[in-house]
This record gives C-alpha cells, sequence and structure tokens, in this order.
C-alpha cells in the first residue's frame, strides 16, 4: 500500500436541509489507493461523496487533500485540485457529442486521445451526442470524462447501475490500469460485489452516516462470506 | 413604398431584433435570468454613439465603443445585482426591473428626457430593384449578421461556448469538472449586454435617442423567445425572423396599431399551439 495519506476525512456531518446523513464520519485514503465504500442503501455513500466533491457543504469536520483544506470550496477548485468525478446516474451532457463530453473533461486538453484510449469504443461514436449512447457506453464516457484531467482520486458512484455484466469487468480493468499506471486513488461506491472486490485494495463498510468496519480487498476476497457479516448489520 | 424597400426595412428590423433576442437568451439559457433591463442595456448602446458624436469622435468609433461600453456596465451590474439573485426567478425579474428603471433615471441625468438625434454617416444609396436605399442600413444589416454568426461561431466553435453549453445543460455537472460557473456567468451577461450595446448603437441614427428607446425591444424580444423556443440557441432567431417580420411588413402595408395586434396573435397562437417554441419542438421530434 501506499504510504502518506491523500485524502484525510476527519469528523465530517453533512446532510440536506435540516437532516443529516453524515454524522462525524472519518476515512483517510492513502495515494493510489483503490477504495470501496459499501453499506445498505441511505447510510450516506452518495451523501459522502457530494459533500467530498464540494455539492453538499459540511456542517462540521474536515476535508483535506494533500494537507490542505478542501472543504467548504466550490465543485470546480475541488475539481481544480484533483479529484473527478462520476456521479450516480453518469450526468452525460445528453445533447452534447461524445467529443464534446470528454473534453470538458478537461477544457485545457488539445484533444479527446485521451478518453479514446481508455475505452476505444467511444471514438467510433464521437460526433454522436451522448445521449444516443447505451446505459454502458455513457457510463464509460462519464469514467473517461473524469479521467481526462488526469486526477488524483476518482469518486465513482454506482459504476455498475444499468450496465450489462460484461461491460462492468471492462470498465473495471481499464480503471484498474489506469490507476495503477498513474498512481490515481479511488474511491468506489459499490453494490456490486464483484466490481468492488476486483477494485478494491480495501473496503470500508458504512452505517448511519460512519464507517463501522473495514477490511482489506485480499482477505473478502479469499473469503467472500466475511463481506455478508459486515453487510448483514 | 417599393417592394424591395419594405422587404429590406423588414429585413433590417428582423436582424436587430435578433441581435436583441440573442442576447436576451443566452442570459436566460445560463443563468436563469430575465433580464428586463435588456432594453436598457440597448438604449444604453445609442447613447453611447450619442454621446461619442457629442465628444467630437466620427460615428464609427463611436459604434465600435458601445458594445465593450455597455459589456462593461452588464459585468458591473451582474457582480453588484444580478448575482445575488440567482436561483430565484421571481427576484432577477424585479431586480433587472430596478435595474432598467435605474438606467434610464441615469440617462434623464445627464442627458434629458427628451429625444436625440444621431446623423447617420454619409454613405449616400444604392438603387436596389429600381429604388433607392440608403447604403447605411445595409451597414445595419452586415453588422448584425456578423455579430450574430460571431455570437454562434462563440457558442459552438470554442472551449468557452462548449463551457457554457455545459453549464446551461447541467450546472452542478460542469462544475465538478473544473468548470467556474461564476467567471462563466459574468462573461455571458456581459456578452448578452454588449450584443444589445452593438444592437442599440447601430440603430442610433435611425431611431429617436430618448430614455424609452429600449422599452419597444424587450417584449418583442421576449416573443421571439417563447416563439422560437428556448430549447436552443438557434429558437431565438427563428423566433425574431416571424415576429420582426410579422411586425414590419403588417407596419408597412397596414399600420403599427395592425402589426402590434397581428404578432401578438400570432405569438399566442404559436405558444398555444407548440408550448416549446417552433424550434424545441422539432428538436425532439426528430
Amino acid at each position: 500500500m501506499a504510504d502518506g495519506t491523500l485524502l484525510e476525512i476527519a469528523g465530517l456531518t453533512a446532510g440536506y436541509g435540516g437532516g443529516m446523513v453524515l454524522h462525524g464520519l472519518d476515512l483517510t485514503v492513502g495515494p493510489g489507493e483503490p477504495v470501496a465504500l459499501m453499506g445498505r442503501n441511505g447510510v450516506g455513500k452518495t451523501t459522502l461523496l457530494k459533500t467530498v466533491m464540494g455539492l453538499l457543504r459540511p456542517r462540521g469536520g474536515t476535508i483535506r487533500l494533500d494537507g490542505a483544506r478542501i472543504d467548504g470550496l466550490p465543485p470546480f477548485r475541488i475539481a481544480r485540485a484533483g479529484i473527478a468525478y462520476v456521479p450516480q446516474g453518469r450526468e452525460v451532457f445528453a445533447d452534447l457529442t461524445v467529443e464534446e463530453n470528454l473534453i470538458l473533461g478537461d477544457l485545457a486538453a488539445a484533444d479527446a486521445g485521451r478518453g479514446y484510449e481508455l475505452f476505444p469504443a467511444l471514438a467510433e461514436r464521437r460526433r454522436e451526442p451522448a445521449g444516443r449512447l447505451s446505459g454502458g457506453q455513457q457510463q464509460q464516457l462519464a469514467i473517461a470524462r473524469a479521467l481526462m484531467a488526469r486526477p488524483r482520486l476518482l469518486l465513482l458512484d454506482e459504476p455498475s447501475e444499468g450496465v450489462q455484466p460484461s461491460v462492468v469487468i471492462e470498465m473495471a480493468d481499464a480503471l484498474a490500469a489506469v490507476a495503477a499506471a498513474e498512481g490515481m486513488a479511488v474511491v468506489l461506491v459499490e453494490q456490486n460485489v464483484d466490481l468492488a472486490l476486483r477494485l478494491a485494495g480495501r473496503v470500508v463498510f458504512m452505517d448511519r452516516g460512519r464507517v463501522v468496519a473495514e477490511e482489506g480487498g485480499d482477505a473478502l476476497r479469499a473469503d467472500p462470506s466475511r463481506l455478508d457479516a459486515h453487510l448483514v448489520l | 413604398m417599393h417592394l424591395a424597400t419594405l422587404l429590406l426595412d423588414g429585413a433590417n428590423a428582423v436582424l436587430i431584433l435578433m441581435l436583441v433576442a440573442l442576447g436576451l437568451a443566452i442570459v436566460f439559457g445560463l443563468m436563469n435570468v430575465i433580464n428586463l433591463a435588456h432594453g436598457e442595456f440597448l438604449m444604453l448602446g445609442a447613447y453611447v454613439v450619442l454621446a461619442a458624436g457629442q465628444a467630437g469622435l466620427p460615428f464609427w468609433v463611436g459604434l465600435a465603443l458601445a458594445p465593450p461600453a455597455v459589456a462593461l456596465v452588464g459585468l458591473v451590474a451582474e457582480e453588484v445585482l444580478v448575482r445575488h439573485t440567482y436561483t430565484r426567478l421571481l427576484d432577477t425579474i424585479l431586480a433587472t426591473w430596478g435595474l432598467s428603471l435605474v438606467l434610464r433615471q441615469a440617462a434623464v441625468l445627464l442627458y434629458g428626457p427628451g429625444s436625440h438625434s444621431v446623423v447617420p454617416p454619409d454613405l449616400g444609396a444604392v438603387t436596389i430593384a429600381g429604388s433607392p436605399y440608403p447604403v447605411y442600413r445595409l451597414v445595419v444589416m452586415a453588422i448584425s449578421l456578423t455579430a450574430i454568426a460571431a455570437t454562434f461561431a462563440l457558442f459552438f466553435r470554442t472551449r468557452f461556448g462548449l463551457a457554457a453549453r455545459a453549464v446551461i445543460a447541467n450546472r452542478a455537472m460542469a462544475s465538478c469538472l473544473g468548470i467556474d460557473t461564476r467567471r462563466l456567468d459574468r462573461w455571458t451577461f456581459a456578452v448578452g449586454a454588449g450584443l444589445a450595446g452593438l444592437a442599440g448603437a447601430a440603430m442610433a441614427p435611425l431611431i429617436a435617442v430618448d430614455p424609452q428607446a429600449g422599452l419597444g425591444w424587450l417584449v418583442p424580444a421576449f416573443l421571439a423567445i417563447l416563439v422560437g423556443g428556448l430549447g436552443s440557441i438557434a429558437g431565438p432567431l427563428v423566433g425574431a425572423a416571424g415576429i420582426g417580420g410579422l411586425d414590419s411588413l403588417t407596419a408597412a402595408v397596414a399600420s403599427p396599431v395592425w402589426a402590434q395586434l397581428a404578432v401578438f396573435v400570432a405569438a399566442i397562437l404559436v405558444i398555444r399551439l407548440r408550448p416549446t417554441g417552433l424550434i424545441a419542438r422539432r428538436r425532439r421530434e426528430s
């Protein structure tokens, strides 16, 4: 495992309106480390990603990237600090072309070549509106778009949702290759156990807005039944 | 009046209305701000030409100064007023309505309530289809066409425009990709104001320059957007062609009163039959 800390979350409290979803959450992620976040629906996984990305303002606690506070910054500053986000439901720009979607991932990029290298199937449809792609290809596009700017940390929310299993495997392998080659850390929220275990070096379990347990990826791969113990809380 | 003159005057009105509607539409599309001061930005453009003339500058210098000067006013207005009302549509209407009153009163304080005239540059006339037509009006059309084309190029051929279209489609996601939406809002508002300023400056020699000069443009521009549809940047242009063309042709054939009536009846019919506008509807069907 890489040494040092990339992302350090301490005592994070956040939520929507009056209701808090995260209650003093602590989590650290090392540089280049792939982490999967698991837990039942409503325990705050998506809320955590949104708060790290700056879409939700934390009510308390701190978020640091490389030691510098990023909590309270607007999302574009957090993106420029090196965090990329693939939201649940992908949120590709349906009316814009595949190529335009990729360029939006890094407006300073000369072209979208990096995205096509990652998922070559996208190159064939570069001039088509993203809304015409299949669910799996839209997910690939959303991931490629996030990776355009060479982030140090990728936040990935339910990438397997509505995607064929074979495409999920392909996505996981492409992601793992980029993460390994560029030292990119990943925080993956995923219900799909196969995908989570394929990618994650460590699995963190959440419940009621806190981190309640964690396991090494190798231990879980050796004995998947340990997963059930955490998920049937 | 000769048919050719009639059609050319109609084209002139349509192209100017397109400029005004385009500025209004990009501001609404990007920021969800209904800018009731847009007509006053046009009025300011005309006053810049007037002021430049009084300062002894040639007409063309005034024309060139107007868009950046009005864009600057737009930039300041966005910073001190409009940005505080984002996300509250009703407040943007109230705030920009207040802004329009302030700008109109500023014109009254500086230049009095009466109207001024700007002498058009003497470019002579050309004979088109047997009747003389002032060259300056042709120049106004060329300026409008160029500005419309440039606006399209800005939005469809540049990275700034790509970022703006992304913000229009999904503001939060655009921000997550590192796009500074605040900066984009500010500059888009300035571009919208500058377009109105250009329209006002180009029209200055053809209209009475007074504090109310912008009022007559706001409603047709809104109708153009409603009729054309908000779904695309081309919508307002189609709407402006319909509204402006119908208005100027009816005014020439019958009277301005009948023209108003015809425009409103046509607008109501279009909005009733195609609530999403001409262009948006067509796009969805495809």
